[in-house]
């Protein structure tokens, strides 16, 4: 127990002192473990854990959906996406940065991502954001938290990662962020509209929404048959959520290759940019799991299921003070390496917590609304100051706009999705329904 | 688009800015770069025959399971040392503000080392794994191909990461102002 908490000091040491967080990880779990148990075993697992790995078939989907989401990126169906939005939302005042919030969620169907989803739509809708004179708070704001719903709606490689280490089952886990998903979307337009009601400086008078082209109507059609294309396939029984990344990834090409706006240097860049963020989420993934193996052995999470049990803590009040260390470290941490470093430590308490929920009574069930409740705690953290990655997307995109413009501008989105949180935790069935019904 | 990378260098700059100019990033990325890039489409088509053979020609492809594994080991580890040179790895640079340009530099230089040192570590550890997975003769279960080779080549590509990220400790592309890219330079 003290171990894992000397061990949990020197890591943060560390990463403030700007060592990368993966190889921080390694680090101190592999010397962990080695004073631990010998040197003799630490040094067999760096070897095995590295190796096996990198050859972990579930582990495919990671390149395959990013591949997918960044071919998709280029392929100019972002656009289609906000257009048809801004058709629907155009006519209110503020409905621009509105259709940024619907478009990023429309994204976020067919992008496993937060910060590619961000990225995207930020190209998209920034400029139009910005000839009709909208606030750049509110126009990176609406774009930054849009783009959080990334992880949340299916597909989403955070909610793998959380199957992948709680053996939950990751059909289960897309299912169910389907409603917080669009819950999400409901908050943020409620923001937006609740934002420029009490500053109406922030967006100007509605405009006629500008007609679609033909291009923005077939890439609103390639979103939406992509999306029911993966989940068809998922849910019917077609192939995998693994395979599906393979399939996602095959009609991601046929897409752009098909409405002919993915050349092969961009079709270079977007596999160069993939093949990179795939070896990052590796190094972070081995790193988080020789750390792992060294709190395991030293018992934390056994120890923190004890105290819980022994101390007779109400489990609502385990929950929220699990969701106050999210928000602290979501501060601090990078949202994959937060996720890899606690998900081990806490899931086995989801087990012993009795919420005297019908639905929460079987522990699986419980582990997916888990899952559910910390990709939303994650999103909070990538629009939380100081290190909230989103907005540091926005700000690598837009150079000029100061970073604190940006934060100022995510603020109403953070309360809606405070709120969010709220519900789905009291209302289980939120995230829970759609999974029953399977 | 460029979500992972902070430091807010432009897509075709691809060094260590002007000291060892943009050659070793080109380097890489028509190397390595152009393995993984072919293993990444073999990984979609492997899987894309699989599921069509399967329900379409009654015909799925055999050890898809297995190619897919190794592929997603070469893979990896071939774009490693592309993560390390354009400085993907996630850190977190809360303090940079706080620091003066000198102590920056010492952090920076530390951090060089520190992964250096790690990846070292990996390098020899994956190789002494290669070695034994060698002696022992161990293959795939299906295919029977030999896991040695792969771990050779991740033992190589964690050495060659490990002298890139210490090249990458002494000459610190983020000294060179990354705030002053004009508006829509990324349109």
């Amino acid at each position: 127990m003290t171990e894992s908490l000397v061990g949990f000091g020197i890591l943060l040491g560390l990463i403030l002192l700007r060592v990368p967080i993966a190889f921080a990880m390694a680090a101190v779990g592999g010397i962990g473990f080695a004073l631990m148990r010998g040197w003799e075993p630490a040094w067999a697992m760096t070897g095995q854990v590295a190796f096996d790995t990198a050859l972990s078939y579930s582990l495919s989907v990671i390149p395959l959906f990013i591949f997918m989401g960044n071919v998709l990126a280029l392929s100019g169906v972002a656009h289609g996406l906000f257009a048809a939005a801004d058709r629907a939302f155009g006519r209110l005042r503020g409905g621009l940065a509105m259709a940024s919030v619907l478009s990023c969620g429309g994204f976020s169907a067919v992008c496993g991502s937060s910060l590619a989803t961000a990225a995207t739509m930020s190209k998209v809708a920034m400029p139009s954001m910005r000839r009709f004179g909208y606030a750049d708070s509110l126009a990176t704001g609406s774009i930054a938290a849009g783009g959080t719903l990334g992880i949340l709606i299916p597909p989403s490689v955070i909610l793998i990662i959380y199957g992948l280490l709680t053996e939950s089952n990751i059909a289960k886990l897309f299912i169910a962020g389907v409603i917080p998903g669009i819950i999400g979307v409901l908050f943020y337009l409620l923001a937006v509209m609740a934002a420029v009601r009490l500053n109406p400086s922030l967006a100007p008078d509605a405009a006629e929404p500008e007609p679609m082209s033909r291009s923005d109507r077939i890439g609103v059609i390639c979103v939406i048959g992509l999306f029911l294309f993966i989940m068809v396939g998922i849910y019917g029984g077609f192939f995998t959520p693994t395979e599906a990344a393979g399939m996602g990834a095959g009609a991601a090409l046929v897409i752009a290759l098909g409405l002919r706006t993915l050349d092969m240097k961009g079709l270079f860049q977007a596999i160069l940019e993939s093949i990179r963020a795939t070896a990052m989420i590796f190094a972070v993934i081995i790193g988080a799991e020789l750390f792992t193996n060294f709190i395991n052995f030293a018992g934390l999470p056994d120890a923190l299921a004890g105290f819980v049990t022994d101390a007779e803590l109400s489990p609502w009040m385990v929950i929220a003070a699990i969701i106050a260390i999210y928000l602290l470290l979501g501060c601090v941490l990078e949202s994959l390496s937060m996720i890899l470093l606690t998900v081990p430590v806490f899931y086995p308490l989801m087990y012993e917590l009795d919420f005297g929920y019908e639905l929460l009574s079987d522990p699986e069930n419980a582990l997916i609304w888990f899952a559910i409740i910390v990709v939303v705690v994650t999103e909070i953290s990538l629009i939380t100051p100081p290190v909230g990655m989103n907005v540091f997307v926005l700000k690598g995109v837009l150079r000029n706009v100061p970073l604190g413009t940006i934060f100022r501008g995510v603020l109403p989105f953070w309360i809606a999705d405070i709120f969010r949180l709220a519900l789905l935790i009291f209302v289980p069935g939120l995230s829970l329904w759609l999974v029953a019904s399977m | 688009m460029d979500p992972f990378g902070r430091r807010g260098r432009a897509v075709t700059d691809g060094g260590f800015g002007g000291v060892f100019g943009d050659n070793l990033g080109r380097w890489l990325e028509r190397t390595l770069g152009v393995v993984a890039a072919i293993l990444l489409l073999c990984l979609v088509a492997v899987t894309c025959i699989d599921v069509v053979g399967r329900y379409f020609l009654d015909a799925p492809l055999s050890g898809a399971f297995e190619i897919t594994e190794l592929m997603l080991a070469a893979l990896v580890f071939s774009a490693l040392p592309l993560t390390t040179e354009r400085r993907e790895h996630v850190e977190v640079d809360l303090l940079q503000m706080a620091f003066g340009k000198n102590t920056n530099q010492l952090l920076n230089l530390f951090a060089g080392f520190f992964s250096m040192a790690l990846l070292m570590t990996f390098s020899w550890r994956l190789f002494s794994h290669a070695l034994s997975a060698a002696a022992d003769g161990a293959t795939t279960n299906a295919l029977a191909i030999p896991l040695a080779p792969f771990g050779y080549l991740a033992a190589v590509s964690c050495l060659l990461s490990a002298g890139i990220a210490f090249l990458r400790g002494v000459v610190d592309p983020a000294q060179t102002p990354s705030d002053t890219g004009s508006e829509g330079s990324h349109d």
